[in-house]
Order: C-alpha cells, then sequence, then structure tokens
C-alpha cells in the first residue's frame, strides 16, 4: 500500500534529477528554474489560475481513461471525443436561440452525448466483435480532429475573422463564468465535483463494483454473473461522455470559439495522468494538477531562460517515461 | 480514505493560494505607477511566436530580427516559440508582461485579442502586434506590404514559365495570402498575358509533407514553375527534383533549391524592429498601424538564380525602382483595371484599390486558377 504511493514521489524526484542535469549542461542552475517554475505556477494570481485552467481539462480527460482502464479497457480516443464534444458544444453556442439560461446546460449535455457517441462507436465494436480498443480510439481522433478541422474551413467559419479557420466568438450566454480577473472559469469546479462524483460512483455503485470486478479478474466476472460486454460498453462511454465534457468546456472557458487546435494534446496527456493515478478518480485531480504544472512550469522556463520548447518537451516527456518506469515497479512489488 | 485526505490537502492549498495571490496582486498594483523614472533604463523585448524557429520560415525571420535588435542596440531581448494561439498565448504574453520587458512583440494574427485582453492590465508596457487590426494606447500593429515583392517576383515566374502554367502551394484562404497570389499573379500577368496561376490550398502553415504533395500534384499538372506562402522548402525541394523552377516564400531559400529557385519574396523584420526599438529607447514611442513595403525595405526580392536572363532581372528592377522613386502608389499593382476570375471589372483604368479593400481581399484576379473557400453565411 505505502509503495502505490511511493512510486509516483520517486519517479518524480528521479525525473527532476536527471533534468535537472540536462538543465546544468545548458548553463541554466537546475535549482533556480524549478524555483521559477513554482513560483510562477504557485505565487501569484493568474500563475495559479492558469494552473487550474491546464488542469481542467486533464481532469476530465484522466477520468475519461482511468474509467476503461478500471475496467481494463484502453481508451486512447479520449482527444477525438474532447473534439467532438467541443463542436456539439460550439454548435449549440453558435446557432440554437436559447433562453440565456439554458445555453451552458445545453452546451454541456451536447459536449457529453457526442463525447459518448464517439466513445460508443469503438465500445460497441470491443463489446460485440472484440476488436482492440486500442486502435480503434487512437483512429477516431483523426476523424473527429478533421471533422472539426472540416467544419470551420467550411460552414462554421465566422463573418467576423477575416476567413481564418475560426467561428465567431460565442455570445456571453455561451461563456463560462471567469473569476478574480484571471482565466479561471467555472469548469474547473466542475471537473473537481465531477471527479468527485466518479470516485463514489466507482466505490459505492452495484456499476463500480462490476466495473473493478471486471478489471480486475474478468473471470471472475463472469463467474458472478456480471455481463462484461455490457461493463466494458458503459465504462468506455462514461469515459467519452467526460472528454466530451472537457471539450465543451475548452471551447466554452477558454477558446470562446471553435477552432482546428483547441487542444494541446490534453486526450493523449489524459492516460499519462490516469496511470500516475493507478485509475483513482480522486489521485486523478492529483496527477492532473502535476500535468497543468508541467504545462505552466514548462512555459514560465522558456519565458525565462528562452530555452527551446523542444527542451521544455523533453523535459515532460521524461517525467512520464519516469512515471512509466515507476509503474512497473509497482508492478514488481 | 489516504487518497481524499491528500486531495483535500491540495485543494486547501490551492485555496489558500489563490486567496493569498489575490490579496498579494491588490497590493502590488498600488506600488506599480511608482515606477515611470525618468533615467534612461535598460529596454528588454520579448518575442512570442507561434511555431518554432526552424530555418526558413515566418518565426525563423522574426527571430533574425531579433536578433539583429539584441546585437545592434545590446538590449536584453527573450523569446517563447510554439505558442499556442486561443490556449497558451494569454499566459504567455502576461508573464513577460509580469517579468517587466517593455516592449513585448506578439508575432501572429491569432494573438491578437489576447495581446489587447493583456495590455489592459499593464498600461505601462508597450505591446506590438503583427498583422492584427485591433489597436490600443499601448497596442501597435506591424506589417509589412509583402504583395509588392510577391508581385516582382511574379514577373521573374511568368518570364520562366515555358507550359504558361505556375502552380502556387497557398497555406489558408485568408486576405493575406489571397492578396499575395493576386499581387504575384498580376505580375505574372504583366509580362505574360498568357501565362495561368493555379493555386492549390494546404489548410496549414507549416507541414512540410503536404506542402509537397501540393507541388507534386502541381507539377503533375503541368506546372513549371511553382510558388508558395508556406513555412518550410518542401515545394521548394520538389521543384528541385522535378528539374523545374520555383519562387521562395520568407527567406532565401536558395540553399534548399540551388537550381530551382529562382528568386524569393522575403521578410526583414529588423527594419521595423529597429524602428519600434528606437522609438520606445527614445521614449518617443506611440501606437502606430505600421504597413511598410519595399522601398523601407521590409520586404524585398532574394538574389536571382544565374537562369535568370538579364532582361528579366532589368524589368524587374524596373518595377522595383518605381516603388523607390515614388512613381507609383504603395498599393501598385493593386491599380486598375483590375478583372476578377468571372471578368467583372473590380477596379477601372487608374483608380487604386484603397488599403481597406486590400485588407479584406477576397477575390482571385482573371489569371488566377483556383477557388476561395466560400464562408459561412
Amino acid at each position: 500500500m505505502r509503495w502505490n504511493y511511493l512510486a509516483p514521489v520517486i519517479s518524480i524526484v528521479a525525473s527532476l534529477a536527471v533534468v535537472g542535469v540536462m538543465l546544468a549542461v545548458m548553463g541554466i542552475n537546475p535549482l533556480e528554474a524549478y524555483i521559477v517554475m513554482f513560483s510562477r505556477s504557485f505565487a501569484s494570481k493568474f500563475g495559479l489560475a492558469e494552473l487550474c485552467v491546464k488542469t481542467t481539462p486533464l481532469i476530465l480527460t484522466g477520468l475519461a481513461v482511468a474509467i476503461p482502464l478500471r475496467a481494463g479497457l484502453w481508451n486512447i480516443g479520449a482527444e477525438g471525443q474532447l473534439y467532438m464534444g467541443a463542436f456539439a458544444a460550439s454548435v449549440v453556442a453558435l446557432y440554437i436561440n436559447l433562453p440565456e439560461f439554458l445555453v451552458i446546460p445545453l452546451m454541456m449535455a451536447a459536449g457529453a452525448i457526442f463525447g459518448m457517441g464517439w466513445a460508443a462507436i469503438p465500445a460497441f465494436l470491443k463489446a460485440k466483435f472484440d476488436l482492440n480498443e486500442i486502435i480503434s480510439t487512437l483512429l477516431l481522433n483523426y476523424v473527429a480532429i478533421y471533422w472539426v478541422e472540416y467544419m470551420v474551413y467550411g460552414p462554421m467559419r465566422g463573418k467576423e475573422v477575416y476567413n481564418f479557420p475560426y467561428t465567431d466568438l460565442f455570445p456571453d450566454a455561451a461563456t463560462l463564468p471567469r473569476f478574480f480577473g484571471t482565466r479561471l472559469h467555472l469548469g474547473f469546479l466542475i471537473a473537481i465535483l465531477i471527479a468527485i462524483a466518479i470516485y463514489h460512483i466507482l466505490k459505492r455503485t452495484d456499476f463500480g463494483f462490476a466495473v473493478r470486478v471486471v478489471g480486475a479478474n474478468p473471470r471472475a466476472a463472469d463467474y458472478a454473473g456480471i455481463s462484461r460486454q455490457k461493463i466494458i460498453f458503459y465504462s468506455m462511454l462514461l469515459g467519452g461522455m467526460l472528454a466530451g465534457i472537457a471539450g465543451m468546456i475548452e471551447v466554452s472557458g477558454i477558446q470562446l470559439r471553435l477552432r482546428p487546435a483547441i487542444s494541446t494534446g490534453y486526450g493523449y496527456a489524459g492516460i499519462p495522468v490516469a496511470l500516475l493515478a493507478s485509475g483513482n478518480p480522486l489521485l486523478v485531480i492529483l496527477s492532473a494538477s502535476l500535468f497543468g504544472f508541467l504545462y505552466v512550469g514548462g512555459s514560465a522556463l522558456q519565458t525565462t531562460y528562452s530555452v527551446p520548447v523542444a527542451i521544455v518537451y523533453v523535459f515532460q516527456a521524461l517525467i512520464v517515461l519516469f512515471i512509466i518506469g515507476g509503474q512497473s515497479l509497482r508492478r514488481g512489488d | 480514505m489516504k487518497a481524499k485526505f491528500l486531495v483535500l490537502i491540495i485543494l486547501a492549498v490551492l485555496a489558500a493560494g489563490l486567496l493569498a495571490g489575490c490579496a498579494g496582486e491588490e497590493g502590488k498594483q498600488v506600488t506599480t505607477p511608482a515606477t515611470t523614472p525618468e533615467e534612461k533604463k535598460e529596454i528588454k523585448a520579448a518575442f512570442v511566436y507561434v511555431s518554432p524557429i526552424g530555418d526558413a520560415g515566418w518565426t525563423y525571420m522574426h527571430d533574425q530580427g531579433r536578433q539583429f535588435i539584441e546585437k545592434k542596440y545590446g538590449i536584453k531581448t527573450a523569446y517563447t516559440e510554439n505558442v499556442a494561439e486561443g490556449g497558451d498565448d494569454e499566459r504567455v504574453i502576461r508573464e513577460y508582461a509580469e517579468q517587466g520587458y517593455d516592449v513585448i512583440f506578439t508575432t501572429s494574427f491569432g494573438f491578437m485579442d489576447a495581446t489587447i485582453t493583456v495590455a489592459k492590465d499593464f498600461p505601462d508596457t508597450i505591446f506590438e502586434h503583427c498583422s492584427g487590426y485591433k489597436t490600443a494606447e499601448n497596442v501597435g500593429t506591424y506589417f509589412g506590404r509583402m504583395y509588392q515583392a510577391r508581385y516582382l517576383t511574379g514577373i521573374v515566374a511568368g518570364a520562366m514559365t515555358k507550359t504558361n502554367k505556375i502552380g502556387y502551394v497557398a497555406a489558408h484562404p485568408i486576405p493575406e495570402v489571397i492578396r499575395g497570389i493576386n499581387a504575384f499573379a498580376l505580375g505574372v500577368k504583366k509580362v505574360n498575358p498568357e501565362a495561368k496561376v493555379y493555386v492549390v490550398w494546404t489548410g496549414t502553415w507549416y507541414d512540410p509533407a503536404k506542402e509537397k504533395e501540393a507541388a507534386i500534384s502541381l507539377l503533375d499538372e503541368g506546372c513549371d514553375v511553382i510558388a508558395q506562402h508556406q513555412d518550410s522548402p518542401a515545394a521548394q525541394q520538389a521543384a528541385e527534383e522535378r528539374g523545374a523552377y520555383s519562387i521562395g516564400y520568407h527567406s532565401d531559400m536558395s540553399k534548399f533549391a540551388p537550381n530551382a529557385h529562382l528568386t524569393a519574396a522575403v521578410w526583414n523584420w529588423s527594419v521595423i524592429y529597429s524602428y519600434i526599438i528606437e522609438q520606445v529607447m527614445q521614449g518617443t514611442w506611440k501606437s502606430e498601424e505600421i504597413w511598410w513595403g519595399i522601398d523601407r525595405g521590409v520586404v524585398g526580392i532574394a538574389p536571382f538564380n544565374d537562369a535568370v536572363p538579364e532582361d528579366v532581372r532589368k524589368m524587374v528592377e524596373e518595377e522595383k525602382e518605381k516603388y523607390l522613386s515614388g512613381e507609383v502608389a504603395e498599393q501598385y499593382p493593386f491599380v486598375g483595371p483590375i478583372y476578377d476570375q468571372q471578368g467583372n471589372l473590380v477596379k477601372a483604368e487608374g483608380e487604386v484599390m484603397t488599403d481597406e479593400e486590400l485588407l479584406s481581399m477576397n477575390f482571385f484576379v482573371d489569371n488566377v486558377v483556383g477557388e476561395i473557400p466560400a464562408a459561412s453565411e
């Protein structure tokens, strides 16, 4: 049990040490660099708000990977589910006339349904034909991303965007409220609440129990009369739904319009986020904030030292690698 | 149980930090107006780039400008590359402002709203946004009249084509790109009324594989000169491999295609960056909408390939001289008669297009073959 919590800590410390050597080689004092990363992310109102902004989609995509993972499934498709959710939410925001108080709830519902629908395809193929979900979810990402590109280059392109591939800005009623004069928006709270809710669902409901049994021991699930197909299907759907909500929150809280590159790989980052948290929804909040910190701190490194962006990516990738290393360490336990 | 506890702690820390941060911030804002010293201070300039610097494209040329002013004025500069528009731009710009940079250059159209937003919170910091249209008391804009250089390179292409088919690999159908294509086509028309310019959209600023593919499809259609509005030299390399000619963009791309590369329409941002930095250093900076042309040297053309004959060079030089001497308007070659693809007269004989018309250009001139994807209704 103790090892479970120790392994990620060791991973992080080890990666900091290795990256520290790298920074030192480049003539940057690693200690100072880490202080910059921390102080920029935690010591100012805006840094902290940005940390939350970056953490928000990561919590949701982390959960989108974590829930199916608990049932023994790999959802590599959170990125695509996020895009489909963002697309559906944008359609509601731009083209449907609603009373103002209904706009956000309906956007969220549309995002959730489209994310879910997008996950339903690989879920169905897996449950019915045992088609490898890693491949189907991964490939559907491209379809979703190109679908959004097609829409913003064509039918959804805005009138006030000088022919750039953006939609027009959303009306105010379709944007999430922001706080403290920063970009911190309601989506952060929503993501935290969802994570807590998912924790309780997995822990206390029959569905959650079934998911855990299927993931831990499929044969035992069969003997217990749990329908594996059903659990596979629903856990994937639940994951897709959360990724779809992440997409809705990203366009409604940050981008305020639909455009081709709304995600900087949040869907893929959800995989290490879920792994680091070993699929525990509450720990997903923690590991998502760690990745959020890597984004914000990484850009602080750039603004402070003008290091090439490639160094920041190496840094982030090393930490992910160490985490995977830590995982295998834990498995050996 | 343990997990729950940990999360609670983290949330408590976050919340406490946020509150503390807010309180601290208010305290700080009271003290900032005090920092308006009369004595000459060290100038610091920051650059926010949309893509990695790379070796030939848009950001590369901006970074050349950054290095130039750093050396020339001995000032401190900083940059951040590959900043996502709409997602990360606001944070990066704000970080530079918070670190006390005196002037912050944001070098992509998509940074416009973030630049304006941050500028509101830092009235004492100067912001310069490239290629946009929104300004403020402390936000200026700058850009170059690249179409003038495009026009000159069009003359070269028109003179060198044998098949009368010239290919143009283009990124996005925005006014800047369309203006470049039209100016290029008008240059072609000037020397070769028979030739047509064939446009292929890639839908990306930087994707060497896609750019090359587009160039090859144009070469397959019989084009024998390839021009481009892209960040990589991939289209140049495609022309080189097929033994065709090419016209570069952004920088002198001859090293990527020594035989194919006839010339290129190039940027020289150091002209504008020097001007702005001098204004800032002297304390005379004010918000301007800079849109300079070949006469100021912001845009220009790269040295000719040996294959370009003397009479063509002379013709290009003569046309260039017209800009330098002021014989033609800055808007030249967008002077009537100009016809669109349907043959409608857009500008009558002798009429000059206005800057507003140039900035919102959304049609192709009559010797362009291709379509501008329509926006939604």
